[in-house]
């Protein structure tokens, strides 16, 4: 029979929590380029979140083959890639995508996006949020927390499409501007 | 954030499935004028996720608190990976942003701070179980076979039947009470089924035979392939041989051509006594009930079951070079229509060459194109409308250099829509995704194939060879014509020539453009005939008369003079120096 020590155990242990701890960051690093490219790739917020949950599965699953001297973003982004031609063989869809030379561009991109620290850009767009007014922030509720698409707004709030267009826009802008600020003092 | 309004506005119509082509075609030319803009598309997408994510993250960061998950130092741990159903999308929502099936498992410290207790494990139980479910669903997705000929089919009571072109997933069984049916599995091998016939499809490389008599013709590449029935198995190694089970529970192999291992089977289909090496000529009877297998000689007549083509040999103008030809499409034969002259299957001419039918096929009603009896120069041709239709041939083995032949024309453009397209593209599904450099590359013929789309009515052909480290395309022998008019019908041939890495396109016989041919192409795939072979775009706006994919080089002469025979077909005029 052979005796484990606990001091022999320890290492292994040690490295596994080490690994987990630095999947989640980077993992964490690279999500927001991950979900946005599946977001340009597919077109469909529904979808691509659907995507990024077997993305990231594939993520953690094959974390061993990764080989930490290249960016993890890449190889995230090639994942995902991977991901989106699976959607597209699985689902015969009538939506019209952007060409792949179109994605490939925007992935690109967002390979050094990944490098911007995300979590403070976070935190200012929650503070940027919570002091819009109530009117504005209900456009941004009604289309990202409750997934309406520009007709249905404009149809639950009494407007033409363009009205509604044109306020996401410029709520949309006042959000980047007080991002902006807000990181921008933090770096002065 | 300098996108601006008005191409923000198209960006939203496409998030809400919204946006028309002239809309992305408006989107991707402002993403191209620039390497700013494309910088800034890209900041769009991330501004829109984390609104989403700011919107919908709060509270979901307890899910899925302790499942497992795989490190670099441990083997690999058990994950589902699964979307979950539509119904319960809108609460699973949160759940796969915040996909926490990473950030809970490999959390650091404050995606720690969990909540504990019932609602906890009821989440952590609904998404085992939708894991468990949508693993379950995808597993019987992959088709593993394909549904090519039939002749004469009825099928029997509890058989559902299968078109012509109809995916076969694993598991399928197929019961014929009279008549011919032909599948192709994904390795390649061909079987044919003559009812009365009971047969289940299990795998691109295994099916069973129940009762009645089949038919197969295995390509090397698929050797290993078997066939089993209630009382023994045959193991190809690259032949034709006939299997058939009878009534009694006898069973018989018969080889006509190559070699198979055969082996008598018990009750629980575990292999009892030695193998049985069968040749060219040679056959074995299996009595069952454990008596003594008893060799024989093959009955070709008797076993060789083929389903007859649409076509007649006889009536057929051959080509004038037919060296290595793998696959031959010509729409005055071998058509199989629905009732509105929609395509169902375009049948290879090519079968006598190779032995296997690489038939071209849509089952789908609103993706078939469109036969037309007078559509170039008096001959039928295939018509593509350059936004839905295309046809997907069956797998086929191709080589290293490749000689394809086009007889076509472009169709003008719908306003507002761009015209050429894709006629032939060597990646159909299982599609091949290419991460880096190093694996077979994807032949294309038509538009698009380079950066920018040619000028209207243009060809152009290449290998896409795969990604750089950056993530972008890599591309090789890309060669393009000009403008060579519309509704106009041609004769082209893209020459890719790996050994002498040569790349060269020929149009109406005369060498309009060369490359380079240093990537290997060499692949079994289905090809795609009228689009893209992974995505739905770049589709075929124009008519097809003849496909001819050639497993060589074929020589400058050889192409010269196949190019003159079709010219001739077609009544292309050839240039004065050509006379």
């Amino acid at each position: 029979m052979v005796h484990v020590s606990e001091a022999s155990r320890k290492p292994a242990s040690a490295d596994a929590a080490n690994e987990r701890a630095q999947l989640a960051a980077e993992w964490e690093r690279a999500r927001t380029a991950v979900f946005a490219q599946l977001l340009a790739g597919i077109g469909s917020v529904h979808d691509a979140e659907d995507v990024l949950q077997e993305v990231a599965v594939s993520v953690a699953k094959n974390y061993g083959t990764y080989d930490p001297s290249r960016p993890f973003v890449a190889w995230a982004l090639g994942i995902t890639r991977n991901h989106m031609l699976m959607y597209f063989r699985r689902y015969h869809r009538d939506r019209l995508v952007f060409n792949e030379e179109l994605v490939n561009v925007i992935g690109q991109n967002l390979a050094s996006f990944a490098r911007d620290p995300v979590d403070q850009r976070r935190e200012e767009l929650h503070y940027c949020l919570n002091q819009l007014d109530s009117r504005r922030r209900r456009l941004i509720e009604l289309r990202y927390s409750g997934g309406l698409s520009i007709d249905q707004m404009a149809e639950a709030l009494g407007k033409s499409v363009a009205a509604v267009k044109g306020s996401l826009h410029r709520v949309r802008k006042i959000l980047e501007q007080c991002v902006r600020t807000r990181t921008s003092r933090v770096h002065e | 954030m300098s996108v601006p309004e008005t191409i923000v506005e198209l960006l939203e119509d496409y998030l809400d499935g919204e946006l028309t082509p002239a809309g992305r075609e408006i989107v991707t030319a402002w993403a191209g004028e620039s390497e700013a803009n494309g910088r800034e598309l890209a900041a769009w997408f991330v501004s829109e996720v984390q609104l989403v994510e700011a919107a919908r993250l709060t509270d979901m960061r307890m899910v899925f608190e302790g499942l497992p998950f795989n490190t670099r130092t441990r083997g690999i741990l058990s994950l589902g990976n699964k979307p979950i159903g539509k119904s319960e999308r809108r609460l699973w929502h949160k759940i796969a942003i915040a996909a926490s099936l990473l950030m809970v498992l490999a959390a650091p410290a404050a995606w720690l701070n969990i909540r504990s207790g019932g609602e906890t494990k009821k989440f952590a139980d609904q998404a085992r179980a939708s894991e468990k479910s949508n693993q379950q669903s995808e597993n019987a997705l992959p088709a593993v076979a394909i549904m090519a000929r039939l002749e004469n089919c009825v099928w029997g009571a509890k058989s559902k039947p299968i078109r012509v072109g109809q995916d076969i997933p694993p598991g399928t069984k197929i019961a014929l009470k009279s008549g011919l049916a032909q599948v192709i599995f994904e390795s390649g091998a061909e079987v044919v089924l003559r009812g009365p016939c009971r047969f289940q499809v299990d795998s691109s490389m295994l099916g069973h035979l129940s009762a009645g008599t089949i038919s197969a013709e295995v390509p090397s590449r698929a050797a290993g392939f078997t066939i089993r029935g209630p009382s023994s198995e045959v193991i190809d190694l690259g032949t034709r041989f006939g299997f058939s089970v009878g009534s009694d529970g006898n069973s018989e192999v018969h080889v006509f051509q190559g070699e198979v291992i055969s082996r008598e089977l018990d009750e629980q289909g575990e292999v009892i006594g030695s193998e049985i090496r069968l040749k060219t000529d040679q056959a074995v009877l299996f009595p069952g009930a454990r008596k003594q297998a008893q060799r024989l000689a093959a009955n070709e007549a008797k076993f060789a079951v083929e389903v007859p083509p649409l076509w007649r040999q006889d009536t057929i103008e051959p080509l004038v070079v037919e060296r290595r030809l793998a696959l031959w499409l010509r729409a005055s034969h071998g058509v199989q229509k629905d009732k509105h002259q929609r395509v169902i299957a375009w049948q290879d001419l090519a079968v006598g060459h190779n032995h296997i039918a690489n038939d071209a096929f849509q089952p789908e009603v609103k993706a078939r194109p469109q036969y037309v009896e007078d559509a170039m120069s008096g001959r039928p041709a295939i018509r593509f409308n350059g936004t839905s239709t295309y046809l997907t041939t069956t797998p086929l083995t191709t080589t290293d250099n490749q000689t394809i032949v086009l007889v076509f024309q472009h169709a003008p453009p719908e306003i507002g829509e761009h015209g050429g397209g894709q006629i032939i593209n060597y990646n159909g599904p299982p599609s091949r995704y290419l991460p880096d450099v190093h694996s077979p590359g994807v032949l294309q013929v038509g538009e698009k194939v380079t950066s920018r789309d040619g000028p209207a009515g243009s060809i152009a052909a290449k290998a896409f060879v795969g990604r750089d480290s950056r993530g972008a395309d890599v591309s090789a022998g890309i060669v393009a014509s000009d403008s060579l008019g519309l509704m106009h019908p041609r004769v082209a041939v893209y020459l890719y020539n790996n050994s002498e890495n040569v790349a060269a396109l020929y149009v109406d016989g005369q060498r309009v453009a060369e490359s380079s041919a240093p990537t290997k192409v060499a692949v079994s795939s289905r090809k795609v005939i009228g689009k893209h072979g992974i995505f739905d775009q770049w589709y075929f706006r124009g008519d097809l008369a003849e496909v001819a994919i050639f497993n060589t080089a074929l020589s400058q002469i050889e192409i010269a003079n196949l190019s003159w025979q079709l010219m001739e077909r077609y009544q292309i005029a050839r240039s004065p120096s050509q006379l």
